[in-house]
């Protein structure tokens, strides 16, 4: 049987094997960060809930997906052993998706904005960029991704599925 | 138009009563001065509500070393919001886990988004610059979103106007949608029902002004407050209730009643995942299959 891991929040993944995908379902503010790399093909995700692991270093250790600077290296290191390598820079194709943002102009409930400046401050401490993002907006959204042909597919009530 | 909303009204009043227990619970936990035995001597008189809360007490989500067989020490250690929860659920299930097809929305998640919302309004409360008692704040999160069970079906028969809707742009209201398409919004259903059910005025104007909390009256405006921020943390955090799932706006006004910053935020927002994960999967354990 393939692969298929369904992420929950402050969770990560990678599949390695033909037919694996990993899953995220209802992200509101939290996002999902999509991995390729594209020499062993493994792909990967993390489900990010929050910005910054100081307010919890405990919960960071135990759970390193849940706050951006901690999800990504975490999920670097897991490609890594599930691959023997992982690629530098345009080796290793990011997408992110989720970060649904409610406006606040207290800069206080605005979670998806905050999380998604915190992704792209760590990948870039990293040397990595987000190829593609569907960020934002005032939706939920689930999210896939497909080892054999590498798509992200997205989908949300109401809309026809996408792709990123 | 006006037929359809008539003809719900006669809906709500065809909706059961709540439960004696459940509505006594209610009742009584909205009283602030309530012990913990006021809760035991109401769920004692309920064998069916005392056998759910000591299985959920003694759940291996709960892992407790010592089994809890006393309703005493199971309703001490579920605590007193959350045997009201378990009450009223038991109670309303027709309403809480209807499948909410006019909302795209599966049997079980308006039950979710109900205690993700309860747990953090008790939170928000603790933030809130005039007082508001938190287990009036759990009790009217569990509530505020009522009328979607009874508005569901009206919508389900407009689905398709509701996709078109979505297929130009992304309603910012989805309450002025519920309005086009049925003539009445879940908000105004609701407090029906709340009337129905004999709710008190507190939790009647949660129900009726959770997404528009600068319309209550002055003396409702914190609760209204606090339920609208947690239901809108409770989307966020991914437990909405389908189609409708954050189109709606964030009410600005909220920092004259819930002083909080963004690091007491996420904090708290980490503290809720945590206390929703450990109870819905407690509740999920026991469920009678």
């Amino acid at each position: 049987m393939s692969q298929k891991l369904i992420l929950g929040v402050g969770d990560y993944g990678v599949v390695s094997e033909p037919g694996g995908v990993v899953k995220t379902l209802a992200l509101g503010s939290c996002i999902a960060i999509c991995m390729l790399d594209r020499k062993t093909r493994c792909v990967g995700m993390a489900h990010v809930a929050l910005p910054d692991s100081k307010i919890s270093p405990e919960r960071a250790k135990e759970n390193p997906g849940h706050f951006a600077d901690t999800a990504v290296p975490a999920l670097l290191a897991e490609m890594k052993k599930q691959a023997g390598s992982v690629s530098k820079g345009a080796g290793l194709i990011v997408k992110l998706a989720g970060g649904a943002n409610v406006a606040d102009t207290n800069n206080t409930f605005n979670i998806g904005k905050r999380n998604a400046l915190a992704i792209r401050k760590v990948l870039w401490q990293y040397g990595l960029g987000a190829v593609a993002e569907d960020v934002g907006g005032n939706f939920s959204r689930s999210v896939a991704i497909f080892k054999d042909t590498g798509k992200v597919v997205l989908s949300s009530p109401g809309r026809v599925d996408w792709e990123i | 138009m006006d037929d359809i909303v008539n003809k719900i009204i006669r809906d709500v009043k065809m909706i059961p009563p709540m439960s004696r227990t459940a509505s006594e619970l209610l009742n009584l936990t909205l009283v602030e001065s309530h012990t913990v035995d006021d809760v035991v001597r109401v769920v004692a008189s309920d064998p069916m509500l005392a056998g759910q809360l000591l299985k959920i007490a003694n759940s291996a989500t709960y892992a407790r070393r010592t089994a809890v067989d006393s309703i005493a020490t199971a309703v001490s250690y579920l605590g007193d919001k959350l045997v009201v929860g378990i009450a009223l659920g038991a109670s309303c299930a027709c309403i809480y886990e209807s499948e909410l097809k006019g909302y795209e929305s599966s049997e079980g998640d308006l039950w979710l988004h109900s205690l993700r919302t309860a747990i953090a309004s008790k939170e928000f409360a603790k933030f809130t610059s005039k007082k508001v008692d938190p287990n009036v704040a759990y009790t009217a999160g569990l509530l505020h979103d009522i009328g979607k069970a009874i508005l569901s079906a009206y919508l389900a028969e407009k689905l398709d106007e509701v996709r078109e809707v979505f297929a130009s742009s992304a309603p910012s209201d989805f309450l002025e949608v519920e309005k086009r398409l049925v003539g009445v919004d879940h908000c105004e259903i609701g407090a029906i029902l709340a009337k129905h059910w004999n709710l008190p005025e507190t939790i009647k104007s949660v129900v009726r002004y959770h997404h528009h909390p600068h319309e209550a009256p002055t003396e409702f405006k914190p609760l209204c407050f606090t339920i609208h921020l947690a239901d809108t943390v409770a989307m966020m955090a991914g437990n909405g209730t389908g189609v409708d799932t954050l189109h709606y706006s964030l009410d600005l006004s909220y920092d004259q009643y819930i002083e909080i910053d963004r690091n007491e935020l996420d904090r708290m927002l980490l503290m809720l995942g945590l206390e929703f994960g450990k109870t819905a999967s407690a509740l999920d354990e026991t469920k009678t299959k």
